[in-house]
């Protein structure tokens, strides 16, 4: 034994070390405290441990030096000892805390606070798990944890509303948690008092409110809300809302002629494919809306928020567009299909033609179009082109029909085909002279009805069940032409192509009153006389009609097995009329040298000039002419015949420059050359 | 009221009315008419004591005449008073049947 009663060994390894030290002290091991005094490490690849130890005789039967014996020493020994070891306890009992020390050997106790917790072990306090002995001075203590509020006001970018975001906690009284004797203790605390913030004064929001520069809109029912509600947390409400601006209006234009357009698209057939849209004159094309400014806002700050100004915007118009009603409204100057051009200004026009490029066929199906129809190809088989203007063929219209409100141009040939030009107008012109007559007979028959019921020999005592037995009488025997007249004119009528006009349908209701036994019917002259009121309305009205309607011509190069009507002249250029029937308001000429008229049937108004008419086969050609109207012709051959109301008459040979027309007295008269 | 005195010949009927020729008695003057022997192949219609048509009467009368000559029976209308002529005269008798068949009364 050395200085200070240890020796000194150095060994190899530890457990070198410990044998030598147990020899030199001739003692057991369990007796033997050591010291590692050094420690070292030599080599690279051969690593050798150099350890220095200091050994000396226990003299404590447990100290704490042992510790690092029992791990170097058997494992049994070491599990042996164990069990005869208590270790340290720290109790909490009432906050206050009781530690004991550990006995044979057994470890100490530690403490370590948690959460809400203070330990101070001998004046310092404490963070983390710490030893402790019965011998240092320990004190616990729980913290207080204060009630908590805080108001804010959050604003929304647009300044149009703010909220009160009001955050609470409550505040806590705690102690610390008792806990049984254990060797490591985490201290806990548990809440014996929640304490609730204090109530918020809604004069105290109102102040933030004002601090904050929120004037507008603030809701003191959110206000009180929030006053009234106690509960932990975020808590945010709506306390202020402004008065957004109403945005203005721009101008902005409606198209309606495209939205027609659009429900046009619903039934389909093969000839009416591609419905074109066109408009008649004074159609509404489009509307503009009137720009309208918004209503000023107010925001939370009490600033006045001015809409944006509205933008105004112009109908664009181009050729057959007028604008009306101070520039707000766009209606058609012309009549024609209606286009918008331009990708982003949009111009609004009125195309009076309506052009098909080729052939009207199945790739255009049926053209009906209110403006001028140019088509550069042929009107083909089954195909129809409807047109309020004029129509112009470039070719042939072969088994098709036209109608135009106006003139038809064909520059080719019009092979069984129907063309109308101003049929409506035509048809008026000729139910004219009807009417007038009709009207005239009426009145004549009222006058006699008048003139018998006040004739001495004249009993009117079978008339109190009915005038209708006189009227019949009448009809029957001095005016048996009314009735004749009213079904030829019903026979004008139904043979239109365009079935009653709207105008004569007063009409024909009232003059049915007068055909077959319908007079019977008829209790007072009352009701003739307003026949005849109604119909001189009508004669009237059509008379005016007529003399507005310019007359629409048909001209066309060469017409076969075909019909033409025109309210106008009809003018056949090239070679002539084969058995067609030929139906003028105005004058027919087939006049150029080569032309001739065979078969058919011709009726003009005014003056039939034919170069050629009838043939040499003795084809039955008939003209026929009626007041007004002449015939001229530079050939006849037999079998042509001349129709008139003032008689007939019929070609027997070959004539020349012959001239026929309706004398003053009523009679027909042909004046002609005999052929040489 | 009306009286008919009929008088048959060989191929001449004679009707000789007297009164009125209204509504009340069409049905015994069509009667009267048709019952003429087929013989006849005239027949004459004396108007003499007729002093009122109405239009039923003259109706009867014009349905009668184109019935019988649709027969080939002449009908003769004589002595019709010059009151009642006029009354023809305005319903277009004279022309619907031929001015010759109808005898105007003359004031003689």
């Amino acid at each position: 034994m050395g200085e200070g009663g240890y020796i000194i060994i150095k060994a190899d390894s530890l457990e070198e070390a410990l044998e030598k030290a147990q020899v030199q002290l001739n003692t057991s091991k369990a007796k033997i405290e050591v010291k590692v005094v050094n420690k070292e490490k030599r080599g690279f690849i051969f690593r050798k441990e150099t350890v220095t130890i200091q050994a000396w005789i226990k003299e404590k039967e447990a100290a704490l030096e042992q510790l690092v014996d029992d791990l170097l020493s058997d494992s049994a020994e070491y599990l042996e000892r164990v069990e005869n070891t208590i270790d340290g306890t720290i109790e909490i009992i009432n906050g206050k805390v009781v530690v004991k020390n550990p006995q044979c050997g057994g470890k100490y106790p530690t403490i370590e606070p948690g959460e809400n917790i203070r330990v101070i072990i001998n004046g310092e306090p404490i963070s983390e798990a710490t030893i402790i002995s019965a011998e240092d001075d320990v004190k616990i203590e729980a913290y207080k944890q204060e009630p908590y509020i805080d108001l804010d006001v959050e604003v929304d970018d647009d300044k149009q509303s703010a909220f009160l975001v009001v955050n609470r906690r409550f505040g806590k009284e705690c102690q610390v948690m008792d806990c049984r004797p254990c060797i490591h203790v985490r201290v806990r605390h548990e809440v014996i008092k929640e304490v609730p913030p204090p109530k918020i004064s809604p004069r105290e929001v109102i102040t933030l409110l004002k601090d904050k520069g929120i004037v507008y809109g603030i809701n003191e029912s959110s206000i009180s809300r929030v006053v009234e509600s106690n509960t932990e947390g975020a808590n945010k409400v709506l306390i202020a809302e402004g008065q957004p601006p109403e945005p203005s209006k721009n101008a902005a234009v409606e198209y309606i002629f495209q939205k027609k357009e659009a429900s046009s698209n619903t039934s389909f057939s093969p000839y009416s494919r591609n419905v074109d849209l066109s408009v008649e004159v004074g159609e509404v094309l489009a509307i503009k809306s009137e720009a309208r400014e918004g209503k000023a806002g107010i925001n939370i700050f009490g600033e006045t928020i001015v809409p944006k100004p509205p933008e105004d915007t112009q109908i664009l118009t181009g050729d057959g567009v007028r604008l009306i009603n101070n520039e707000t409204v766009a209606v058609a100057a012309i009549a024609g299909r209606p286009v918008l051009e331009g990708r982003k200004t949009k111009t609004l026009k009125v195309i009076p033609t309506y052009t098909v490029t080729g052939d009207v066929d199945i790739s255009v199906g049926n053209v009906i179009f209110k403006g001028d129809v140019i088509v550069y190809g042929n009107v083909l088989e089954g195909f129809q082109v409807v047109a309020g203007g004029d129509i112009i063929v470039h070719g042939n219209v072969i088994q098709a029909e036209l109608s135009a409100g106006r003139n038809i141009t064909v520059y080719k040939n019009v092979i069984s085909s129907e063309l109308n030009a101003g049929e409506n107008t035509l048809i008026c012109t000729r139910l004219l002279p009807y009417l007038k007559q009709i009207s005239s007979l009426i009145h004549n028959l009222l006058k006699a009805m008048q003139y018998l019921k006040n004739h001495n020999a004249f009993k009117v005592t079978d008339l109190r069940q009915g005038e209708g037995h006189l009227v019949q009488l009448l009809i029957d025997t001095k005016f048996k032409i009314i009735p004749k007249l009213i079904l030829e004119l019903f026979e004008i009528i139904n043979t239109s192509k365009f079935g009653l006009l709207p105008e004569l349908q007063g009409t024909v209701a009232q003059l049915q009153k007068l055909t077959g036994i319908n007079p019977l019917r008829i209790q007072k002259g009352q009701e003739v006389f307003d026949i005849a009121r109604v119909v001189e309305a009508n004669a009237q009205k059509i008379q005016e009609n007529s003399e507005l309607d310019e007359p629409a011509n048909v001209t066309a190069d060469y017409i076969q097995n075909a019909s033409v009507k025109a309210s106008g002249d009809i003018v056949i250029t090239g070679r002539g009329v084969i058995t067609s029937e030929l139906l003028a308001g105005e004058d027919i000429s087939v006049s150029s040298p080569m032309a001739v008229v065979r078969g058919g049937k011709l009726s003009a108004g005014g003056i039939a000039r034919v170069n050629e008419l009838g043939s040499n086969a003795n084809v039955i050609s008939v003209v026929r002419i009626s007041e007004g109207s002449v015939l001229e012709a530079q050939l006849v051959h037999p079998a042509v015949t001349i129709e008139s109301v003032g008689g007939k008459y019929q070609f027997d040979d070959l004539v020349r420059c012959i001239k026929a027309y309706i004398s003053p007295n009523g009679n027909l008269e042909v004046e002609k050359l005999k052929a040489k | 009221m009306l009286e008919v005195d009929i008088c048959h010949s060989k191929s001449i009927s004679c009707f000789k009315l007297s009164g009125e020729l209204d509504i009340s008695v069409v049905e015994k003057f069509r009667s009267n008419i048709e019952s003429i022997p087929e013989s006849t192949t005239e027949v004459c219609i004396d108007f003499f004591g007729v002093g009122f048509v109405d239009s039923t009467g003259v109706g009867c009368l014009v349905q009668a005449m184109n019935k019988l000559r649709e027969q080939d029976i002449t009908v003769k209308i004589k002595r019709i008073p010059k009151e009642i002529y006029e009354v023809f005269d305005i319903l277009g008798i004279p022309e619907l049947m031929g001015e010759e068949y109808l005898e105007c009364q003359t004031d003689t």
